[in-house]
């Protein structure tokens, strides 16, 4: 007869000597802890709950301008240097890094319009103003005096460099295609009585533009055509556009309506999706570089991240003292959003509020990674979904987003109503949101 | 089934004749063995057996040309044991293509999760221990004596199989550690002590001066909770007295739920108290209106609460009810002692009809039952479910109850007094016995998991280590209100509330319309004649009216109109369609 029972050699388990570490042994073979669904579930509670705990997103703020800042660029090669130009014509160069100012151009009288830097080799930038100048600018050797100015038939409300290049395109009473240190334009589009108060030129596409109209028209020109692409309006005024950097076909339009809205250029008879939560004017749109996502900027004293395919915003930032929102940046690091607002600031927020800054540990990464994935795996339950939702937002918003809501809902019983008397069928008459914005036939 | 007869062998005692399997290498354990060494002894003790298994299933070599090694092939039953169902996910059914994708990527990782899994069982270097007998040998295992088993097995292995022979503070309650490593024992007459009963070494020894009902380890070795004459204290493992928790009076068993940090009692006057002893507050406290709560156990797998009472019924009880779960009709008489599986399988209750019985405890159905000899008491179920019941002075240590192939008794041993308490030591061939005359620490070959997953629960466990653990345990503390009869259930769409509220919504139908009280604010500024106030009242209780049938409307519109089936989609009119 043969007995054995367990005997271990605790050499197998036990460290040698206690400056060595505490041996790991598995055995996969033992069953599923049967709490583990409950214990995920509690960590991701938790991880939740701290996520709205280290929600501190503001980083600093870059003070100098005596104006409200009008207008944000970011370098395309260079990630931490950004240019600003405020409602006084002044135009800086900040560093980011440093966050120092490193230089200061009285680039205009009044509002500086519009900045664009150079695709091509990232050395010049242009700047327009409300002063009916084109000024041509060299970013080394802080130059105080532009490189080339022109002087403009009009004013000139927007400026954009073309995706590799050096040509620009300049947008007011018609749209032009520039080369540098030229006087005069190289075509010229002439669309209509009304100003074009915006222009963005593809980031992949080099002769693709889009622009918006005075008229609350948004048009796609395409530069080695005579006549543009597309037209469609809007019922109410787009104010800024910018393009999704890696999905190029398609744009975001922050509109005058209080939302946000995304168009795919191939098919514009009306927006793909509507993005929603401010309470006033939407003035300014910048998308991440990872496409992924963008900033928009509010009237309403805030600005609000969205997902590029969401219709709710997924983080909205303010402070006490910031005033309207008048231009706004996501860092080519995309790490970091910038907003300019009208009391002379540009602050610099974390594109994620929970974010821990500076270089991680490996454990500290493979904790976050889990913690995301948690959250993201618990998401749908009731108080995990609560808690991450929640956002304290001052009194005015919240007082004005609930007004909203009423008069939305009020217009919709109403739409329902004219509908059912006139005996139309519920799900003929309903038209979506992003259909409801679009006035007439697009011109194709 | 039939009966259990204890046939007793042929001559009183028989002599066997053993050999002992040793697996501790001749030099001793104390150096580091070379990869080659332990391979040689391994294939030498017969441990190496597997590896050889495996590369005979090896199937013929395919072309893994630009391969220095060829991948190990892992044997169905291998693959099959760590399954965790990763084949039954469809990435197809998902709706859009990059959905579909990630599913894909999704299902790759678990299928390489499994194999991953399946791959680490050759670290698994631990062996079950066994008793077998020889072919020529007809002897019972039964007969074999813990003095026989002690003297054949290893040293360290035979100092584990130890009795304290405390017969004046007896009859002796005792616990474990989650990791098997720490013991209590609490004697009636007040006795308690705490000590690592493998290296022997004693934490503190006392006397409460009071009698001691129960004993139970919290979440570490440090703390304790005693369940004495009046109230239940906490004591460290210096025996000092840390708390007295005045709101358990009276308990004559004790629980703790670790993943929830709950000490569990149960009083004499039929009230379940649970006590959050992380913040120290009463979770739940009630009565059972069940009489003495003397019989009581908890299911590892989903911290509920098992009571056995006097009429034969076991009852289930969570701390978010105040009625039990589930009442099972166990027994025809008291029930004397309940176990429940580390899996929440099965459950063994034993009763004064002389009977222990296997449930299924997720069925609520008797699988098996057993005649066990008079006096029954206590039950316990070891990790690889070896049933121990106490009968009288003696224990029982049964194998292969659960799957009904159970014949006789594996294993006998006489205390020399009424056994009051039983305790399998996880990971460990040890069950503890607590009775009248002291505490034995008994061999049972085969009862505990040899591999240790150091990351649930470690042995071994250094100081530091503790430490950690109980800060992660603290993290991961599961809240009371999750406590439920299936732990996944959190993963699941309550269908069940949904309905619950569906219901709510159809009584609308039935209730008949409540009066409408308004009481208009008395205003000084307008001073309206009677009528007039009495038109104002009008209005809005005409509106409060409007709005309640509105309601009711809407649900009598849902409830009884049927949906319209449309087989045909409504034809859109055709410009042309009027001249027709």
């Amino acid at each position: 007869m043969k007995i054995k029972v367990i005997s271990r050699n605790p050499n197998t388990y036990q460290r040698e000597t206690t400056d060595k570490r505490n041996k790991i042994v598995r055995n996969f073979n033992t069953p599923a802890d049967p709490f583990r669904s409950q214990v995920e579930y509690t960590r991701a509670l938790n991880a939740t709950k701290l996520e709205r705990v280290f929600a501190k997103p503001f980083v600093a703020s870059l003070d100098g301008h005596v104006d409200g800042v009008q207008v944000l660029a970011k370098h395309p090669n260079r990630p931490s240097t950004v240019f600003s130009g405020a409602r006084d014509g002044q135009v800086k160069i900040w560093n980011l890094a440093s966050r120092e100012c490193q230089a200061t151009l009285d680039a205009h009288r009044g509002l500086v319009n519009d900045i664009s830097i150079d695709n091509n080799n990232g050395e010049n930038f242009v700047t327009v103003g409300q002063d009916n100048q084109l000024k041509y600018w060299k970013i080394e050797g802080q130059q105080k005096t532009p490189a080339h100015s022109i002087a403009m038939d009009g004013i000139v409300y927007g400026v954009s460099h073309l995706s590799f290049s050096s040509d620009f395109v300049t947008c007011g009473e018609d749209i032009s295609v520039w080369k540098p240190y030229r006087e005069t334009p190289l075509r010229s589009y002439n669309l209509g009585t009304d100003t074009i108060h915006t222009c963005r030129a593809n980031p992949v596409e080099e002769n693709v533009i889009v622009g918006a109209r005075s008229d609350r028209s948004i048009y796609v020109l395409d530069t080695r055509q005579d006549v543009p692409l597309k037209k469609v309006t809007m019922k109410m005024r787009p104010n800024k556009i910018s393009w999704n950097p890696m999905e190029a076909y398609n744009f975001t339009v922050a509109s005058e309506d209080y939302s946000l809205y995304t168009f795919d250029m191939r098919y514009m008879e009306h927006p793909v999706q509507s993005h929603q939560g401010f309470t006033s004017a939407v003035l300014d749109v910048d998308y991440s570089p990872t496409g992924q996502e963008f900033v928009a900027a509010g009237y309403d004293r805030s600005i609000r991240l969205f997902k590029a395919r969401d219709m709710t915003s997924r983080d909205v930032y303010y402070t006490k003292r910031m005033a309207s929102v008048l231009s706004v940046l996501w860092s080519a690091d995309s790490k970091f959003v910038l907003s300019g607002s009208n009391e002379m600031n540009i602050r610099v927020w974390k594109a994620n509020a929970a974010e821990k800054l500076g270089p991680l540990t490996k454990r500290e990464k493979q904790a976050f990674a889990y913690n995301e994935k948690l959250r993201d795996t618990y998401k749908n339950h009731p108080e995990v979904r609560r808690i991450a939702k929640h956002r304290n937002v001052p009194r005015h918003i919240f007082t004005a987003a609930k007004e909203h809501k009423l008069i939305r809902d009020a217009r919709g019983r109403r739409d329902f109503r004219r509908a059912k008397a006139a005996g139309l069928d519920e799900e003929e008459s309903y038209l979506p949101q992003t259909q409801k914005i679009m006035v007439g036939d697009a011109e194709m | 089934m039939p009966p259990i007869k204890r046939s007793k062998p042929d001559g009183g005692v028989k002599k066997i004749s053993i050999t002992a399997t040793d697996v501790t290498p001749a030099k001793g354990v104390e150096e580091k063995m070379s990869w080659k060494e332990y391979k040689k002894m391994k294939q030498h003790t017969g441990g190496g057996t597997r590896n050889k298994l495996k590369k005979k299933q090896r199937p013929p070599t395919e072309n893994t040309e630009g391969r220095a090694k060829k991948p190990k092939v892992l044997t169905k039953e291998q693959l099959e044991r760590h399954d965790t169902g990763a084949d039954q996910i469809d990435p197809s059914s998902m709706r859009s293509k990059l959905q579909q994708e990630k599913m894909k990527v999704t299902k790759d990782k678990f299928q390489r999760r499994i194999e991953a899994t399946a791959k680490a069982e050759k670290r698994l270097v631990e062996n079950t221990g066994f008793v077998a007998p020889d072919e020529e040998d007809h002897s019972l295992t039964y007969s074999i004596r813990q003095k026989d088993i002690a003297e054949s097995v290893d040293l360290a292995a035979a100092t584990k199989h130890f009795e304290l022979k405390l017969p004046r503070f007896g009859p002796y309650h005792i616990d474990y550690t989650d990791n098997g490593r720490h013991l209590v024992i609490g004697g009636r007459k007040g006795h308690l002590a705490a000590l690592d009963w493998q290296t022997k070494h004693l934490h503190f020894e006392q006397s409460v001066m009071e009698k001691v009902s129960d004993v139970k380890f919290l979440h570490t070795e440090n703390f304790i909770a005693v369940a004495q004459k009046n109230y239940t204290y906490v004591y460290d493992n210096l025996g000092t007295e840390l708390h007295c928790l005045k709101t358990m009076y009276d308990t004559a068993r004790l629980e703790f739920l670790p993943h929830h940090f709950l000490l569990v009692g149960s009083s004499r006057n039929s009230f379940l108290n649970y006590v959050d002893v992380s913040v120290g507050k009463q979770v739940a406290s009630f009565a059972t209106k069940s009489g003495t709560l003397d019989v009581m156990c908890q299911n590892p797998a989903n911290a509920i609460i098992h009571t056995g009472h006097t009429n034969g019924t076991v009852s289930l009880w969570s701390p978010n009810s105040k009625e039990p779960l589930v009442k099972i009709l166990t027994h025809l008489s008291a029930v004397k002692g309940i176990a429940v599986d580390d899996q929440g399988n099965y459950m063994a209750t034993t009763g004064l009809d002389r009977k222990c019985r296997i449930w299924d405890v997720r069925m609520f159905r008797q699988l098996h039952a057993y005649s066990l000899p008079f006096g029954v008491s206590n039950v316990a179920i070891s990790q690889k479910m070896n049933v121990a019941c106490a009968v009288g002075n003696h224990v029982q240590v049964f194998r292969g109850m659960h799957n009904g192939t159970c014949k006789e008794p594996y294993l006998v041993h006489n205390c020399g007094g009424v056994v009051t308490d039983l305790r399998f030591v996880p990971w460990e061939d040890v069950l503890g016995i607590g009775h009248a005359g002291g505490f034995t620490s008994m061999l049972v070959p085969g009862a505990g998991d040899p591999n240790v997953d150091t990351l649930r629960s470690n042995p071994y466990e250094t100081k530091s280590q503790r430490k950690e653990r109980e800060i992660k345990q603290l993290l991961d503390k599961i809240q009371p209100e999750l406590i439920s009869l299936n732990p996944d259930d959190i993963n699941k769409v309550n269908e069940g509330l949904l309905e619950l509220e569906e219901e709510e919504r159809k009584k609308i139908l039935y209730i008949r319309p409540m009066a409408v009280q308004y009481t208009p604010r008395h205003k000084m500024r307008s001073k309206k004649s009677g009528w007039k106030m009495e038109a104002r009242k009008n209005i809005v209780k005409d509106q409060i009216r409007m709005e309640r049938n509105m309601e009711k409307h809407a649900v009598e519109k849902e409830v009884f109109e049927a949906p319209e089936v449309d087989d045909e989609a409504p034809k859109k009119k055709h410009i042309l369609d009027r001249l027709k």
